[in-house]
């Protein structure tokens, strides 16, 4: 990947220098600052559909361990890892239709709560309401934000344009759409973020015109012109029309107006930010998906990251956000799984990924996927596949790494939390129990180049000693968050249902 | 005409579920009841203010005096349905098919209640972004497409246009399409607003980048977008509730009856200010019930009611859900009130307890019938709405039934008693282990109503929920589960309700003869209308509402008509303090 150079945005490329105040001024604050204690920005990183936990789990607990198949990808960046396996996503045993299956678990893993239908009483995220309501359904939306939002509005200063930046990776060759309700991040209960999986639109609602001549920049300046004044206008109506209205109406005409606010600022800072990176294939303005559509993730993902890179080195966003799509058959531009999704899809259209995650047999040998059911052992493919998530952080790590930021050769990825998360843990039972999680960078003062193994010598079946709530309240612990009366944050996602972080992590 | 409204105090509505409660604090459950005249009276979530009436927390109020009054009505704005109806109703049908091909305006999405719901429209980062999004994609494609579509947005702009043209025509726009859309004349600072804008990027980038400009302001304004209501002077019945202004009658009879903006008559009618008096009000909803679009709006409250829009998105085992079948199932209850209604049988009690179903072709095999075209057919093993495919499936587990889901909805949805949530820290899956082995769901579940801890609840539960094990997961009718023979027979008692039943037509028969029944209809269209839940200020609204549904046989056009006639929907009545600014 192309080494991102702060530089390239302080002084222009291609003769644009517009926006200079605000880096320029970006870049005095940085250079005057002492090397961070935590981190100043959280980058997730979502897959679906779990590991192969026994090639993924390093081999030893503690600071002295090797990388097995899947995630040894990482070996260059061990000593910024912080590796935890074996940590339940216990909020989803609490209703049994959470039990099993897909329902409710992406929404759990970042939220760390279940879905609405789950919910008794006054259906306030309360551990209570749902033993209250046990027969409770796995359907709405998570009863609450994702942790990522939570530390984005913590985090968020007045020099970031945005609260974060969304970008999707849409491995379905078949699904023709631009952007996605995200499966992991909500900003709300019930209230998806968007993710943006076409790099052209992407990077035109991040930066603006491509560096593609002069014509095509002063027809999206043009643009940029009409949409703000047409935005004016619409916040003008706002104001308009809430004369005379009551209170509550006139709040929540205000609610909506401040929304429009957003759109104003990536406007504006779309003058600041300046030249957008070079990525061949997302460069026309207001592209459709056809170009991207049939694209592998491999593909997709390395033009996302380079978008996202570039944003990073802006300073645009506390929280960047990647999410790759698809778990019945994706793309993944890796030969051996490619081939294989094809190979099996051709005997029967309904096999592919899915299926070899759950480790059923082959339909060409008959042989499963896992050690299990006739399987000896794991098949190549299936390893590939999963450690193509593990290719992906260790590349969106490397662009950090070549990211300068702050003083003294420090890159971006010592400012940056960086968390790789998914639904499951072992794939094959589609259950939320063990779930693996990478850490990296700017760990806050947790533990780097460490394994936490949440339920060392457990089974599967036995409670591990953390849950995914300890593991999001650590992931806010990283970053010094407090609550008004100084104290750290002790609790996240379903209230009532735990306390405190993953202790080991720290100290 | 409304019949005289009864004027004694009111029952003790919220009795029951203080009593459940008290009884399950001690150990009760629910076998400690009231009596079943408390029970008539029961509403379906006991406490009815608006913040706290699915609380399921007591609420031991007095019995509460009737007498006109309503809630104050939250800000509404337009749901996903009603933002295509308006622009199909707003543009030429070339047009607007061309601006609904490329809409992203963002879907209204429930889980409870109505799409009409105040609460599930409250606008979040990702649909205000997509509500821009959406409006700048459309003004582009007008843009693009700007010599063939420019002459469909105005009568005003000719074939063949030019600029000069364009900007003659931006008055004849603002006081025609602004105007509809907006559902009543623009203000002078509206106005003069769009034609500040218009001006601004006429000279920057010239006319058409300007009149595409003037459609991206209209496609997102939130005089488009949010159903505004101030009203005017106070309203006969209770000087502290207003009258709404013409033009905010207009639009609630509108939205009620077809789901979008003011017809050509509402339009006229305000603008002569007829749309004042409660006769000049029932007058226009006797000619808007009779539109086509009036059963449309109609489908939508099924649709909500029963919640078949979890049908978009689930999967059943063992159907494969194209998209054609998930059309069928959608449509399922829309063809039955058409059928219904061509009949001039409209009424509650033969849409849920008729045996004559259209049957769509893509269903056919699931209700037995081989070569279904749509056409009606009878069908001796189903009643009604609550027997059709799509509503069975609707309340089922991917591979299997849900009786008790199916009860619960019954009593809470279709009955509006109150059924208190799971009390805490009960092992629901302890109690099952011992029974899992058996073929059918009454023997599995049997557990539940002999355990003391579990039967106070599912005493009142299963029985309904049982009685649906005749269709299966995907609303296939049967006699057998696992070669074992259904029981679905079952009595309940529920306030005013007394039913032995051997199955579910004969359940579903009583149901739709029922009192109780015809009141919940009521007040569930109550809440689809006003899109809010009731509060204590609506007691006399829901009151005269049910008597005069139940006079009228169950009209449902009659019951539409009538809601325009309530106290809720005459008059609003302003927020307590800082009501004005």
């Amino acid at each position: 990947m192309t080494t991102i150079n702060r530089r390239r945005f302080l002084y222009g490329l291609g003769g644009i220098t517009v926006g200079l105040p605000f880096l320029t001024k970006l870049s005095l604050t940085e250079a005057m600052a002492a090397a961070p204690t935590h981190p100043k920005r959280l980058l997730m990183l979502s897959y679906p559909m779990g590991m192969a936990t026994e090639m993924f789990k390093p081999s030893a607990a503690g600071s002295s361990f090797n990388l097995p198949y899947i995630s040894a990808p990482l070996e260059p960046f061990k000593s910024s890892c912080l590796f935890v396996t074996g940590c339940d996503m216990a909020v989803t045993f609490l209703n049994k239709q959470h039990h099993y299956g897909h329902p409710g678990k992406k929404e759990a893993a970042l939220t760390g709560t279940l879905l609405q239908e789950a919910f008794g009483g006054d259906r306030s995220n309360q551990r209570s309401n749902v033993l209250d309501n046990r027969e409770g359904a796995d359907r709405g939306g998570p009863n609450g934000a994702s942790v990522c939002h939570y530390i984005g509005s913590q985090l968020r200063q007045a020099h970031h344009s945005r609260s974060s930046i969304d970008l999707g990776i849409n491995g379905n060759p078949a699904r023709n759409r631009d952007d996605m309700p995200s499966d992991f991040y909500f900003e709300g209960a019930a209230n998806p973020v968007t993710m943006q999986c076409n790099p052209s639109r992407a990077l035109h609602a991040l930066f603006g015109p491509a560096d593609q001549g002069q014509q095509a920049q002063e027809a999206m300046r043009a643009l940029r012109r009409k949409n703000k004044s047409v935005l004016d206008a619409v916040r003008a109506s706002f104001t308009d029309l809430r004369q005379g209205l009551d209170a509550p109406d006139r709040a929540t005409l205000d609610d909506h107006a401040d929304r429009l606010r957003q759109i104003e600022l990536d406007i504006d800072t779309m003058r600041q930010c300046v030249a957008p990176p070079n990525i061949p294939g997302a460069r026309e303005p207001d592209a459709s998906w056809d170009p991207f559509r049939g694209e592998s993730m491999r593909t997709l993902g390395e033009m996302q990251q380079r978008i996202l890179g570039h944003a990073i080195a802006c300073d645009m966003a506390p929280v960047g956000r990647l999410e790759y799509f698809e778990q019945q058959n994706p793309r993944f531009g890796v030969n051996s799984i490619d081939q294989a999704i094809q190979s099996w899809n051709a005997i029967d259209s309904s096999q592919g990924w899915h299926a070899m995650v759950h480790g059923d047999p082959s339909p060409i040998d008959g042989i499963s996927t896992r050690p299990k059911g006739g399987g000896a052992t794991y098949a190549p493919y299936l390893l590939d596949g999963y450690r193509f998530f593990v290719q992906q952080l260790a590349s969106l790590l490397q662009t950090l790494k070549d990211t300068p930021e702050g003083p003294d050769g420090q890159s971006a990825l010592d400012h940056t939390l960086v968390v790789m998360a998914s639904d499951y843990g072992n794939g094959d039972g589609h259950r939320s129990a063990k779930t693996n999680w990478v850490l990296a960078g700017n760990t806050g003062g947790a533990k780097n180049g460490f394994h936490m193994d949440c339920a060392p010598g457990k089974g599967f079946w036995d409670a591990s000693d953390y849950h995914t709530n300890h593991m999001l309240t650590s992931i806010i612990q990283m970053f010094d968050i407090k609550d008004a009366s100084g104290a750290p944050i002790n609790e996240f996602g379903l209230r009532g249902f735990s306390q405190g972080p993953i202790n080991p992590l720290f100290g | 005409m409304m019949a005289t409204p009864h004027r004694q105090p009111r029952q003790s509505s919220f009795v029951i579920s203080v009593a459940c409660l008290t009884a399950l604090a001690l150990g009760q459950g629910c076998s400690a009841r009231l009596s079943t005249q408390d029970l008539a009276d029961s509403p379906n979530k006991p406490p009815i203010t608006a913040k706290n009436n699915a609380s399921g927390k007591e609420n031991n109020k007095p019995d509460l005096p009737l007498s006109p009054d309503a809630a104050p009505q939250p800000l509404r704005r337009i749901s996903s349905d009603q933002y295509h109806l308006i622009l199909s109703d707003l543009f030429p049908q070339t047009l607007s098919a061309r601006l609904l091909e490329r809409s992203i305006f963002p879907e209204t999405l429930i889980t409870q209640g109505f799409s009409t719901d105040a609460d599930a429209n409250r606008v979040s980062t990702s649909e205000s972004n997509r509500i821009e999004d959406n409006a700048e994609r459309m003004s582009a494609t007008l843009l693009d497409e700007a010599d063939s579509l420019y002459p469909l947005t105005s009568d005003c702009v000719p074939s063949g246009f030019n600029d000069a043209q364009l900007d003659s025509c931006v008055e004849a726009l603002l006081d025609e399409t602004f105007t509809r859309a907006y559902r009543r004349p623009l203000t002078a600072q509206e106005r003069q607003l769009a034609q500040d804008l218009y001006e601004s990027v006429r000279a920057d980038q010239g006319s058409r980048v300007a009149w595409a400009s003037l459609h991206q302001l209209l496609l997102q304004a939130p005089a488009l977008l949010y159903r505004t209501e101030r009203g005017e002077g106070p309203a006969p019945s209770n000087p502290e509730l207003l009258r709404l202004s013409d033009w905010e009658m207009a639009s609630r009879l509108s939205f009620f009856f077809l789901n979008s903006g003011p017809d050509d008559e509402l339009w006229q009618a305000a603008e002569r200010g007829e749309l004042k008096t409660p006769a000049q009000i029932e007058a226009q909803a006797q000619r808007l019930v009779k539109s086509p679009r009036a059963q449309h709006a109609m489908a939508t409250f099924h649709r909500d009611w029963l919640k078949l829009y979890q049908l978009k998105g689930a999967n059943r085992e063992g159907l494969t859900l194209d998209d054609q079948t998930r059309q069928a199932l959608l449509g399922e209850s829309q063809a039955l009130i058409e059928h219904l209604m061509a009949k001039g049988d409209g009424n509650l009690e033969t849409l849920l307890g008729t045996d004559e179903l259209p049957v769509a072709a893509p269903l056919a095999q699931l209700y037995g019938v081989p070569n279904a075209d749509g056409s009606v057919v009878t069908m001796p093993n189903r009643r009604g709405l609550l027997s059709t495919v799509s509503f069975a499936m609707t309340h089922s587990k991917s591979s299997s039934t849900n009786p008790i889901e199916r009860g619960v909805f019954l009593l809470r949805d279709v009955i509006c008693v109150y059924v208190p949530p799971l009390p805490g820290g009960v092992d629901t899956q302890g109690p099952l282990k011992s029974a899992a082995h058996h073929p059918t769901a009454r023997l599995r579940l049997a557990p539940l109503t002999e355990r003391a801890d579990c039967k106070g609840c599912h005493l009142r539960i299963n029985p309904p929920g049982l009685a649906f094990e005749n269709f299966d997961h995907v609303g296939r009718f049967r006699e057998q589960e696992k070669n074992a023979p259904i029981d679905a027979s079952g009595t309940l008692e529920e306030g005013n309700i007394k039913l032995t039943f051997s199955g579910p037509s004969e359940l579903l028969e009583g149901l739709a003869k029922s009192r109780q029944v015809h009141d919940c209809y009521a007040r569930q269209w109550f809440r689809f209308s006003t899109g809010r839940l009731e509060t204590d200020a609506d007691a006399y609204t829901l009151k005269t509402l049910s008597d005069t549904f139940w006079d009228a046989q169950g009209d449902l056009s009659e019951l539409m008509v009538q809601l325009t006639q309530t106290e809720a929907f005459l008059y609003r009545r302003p927020h307590a303090q800082d009501a004005q600014e």
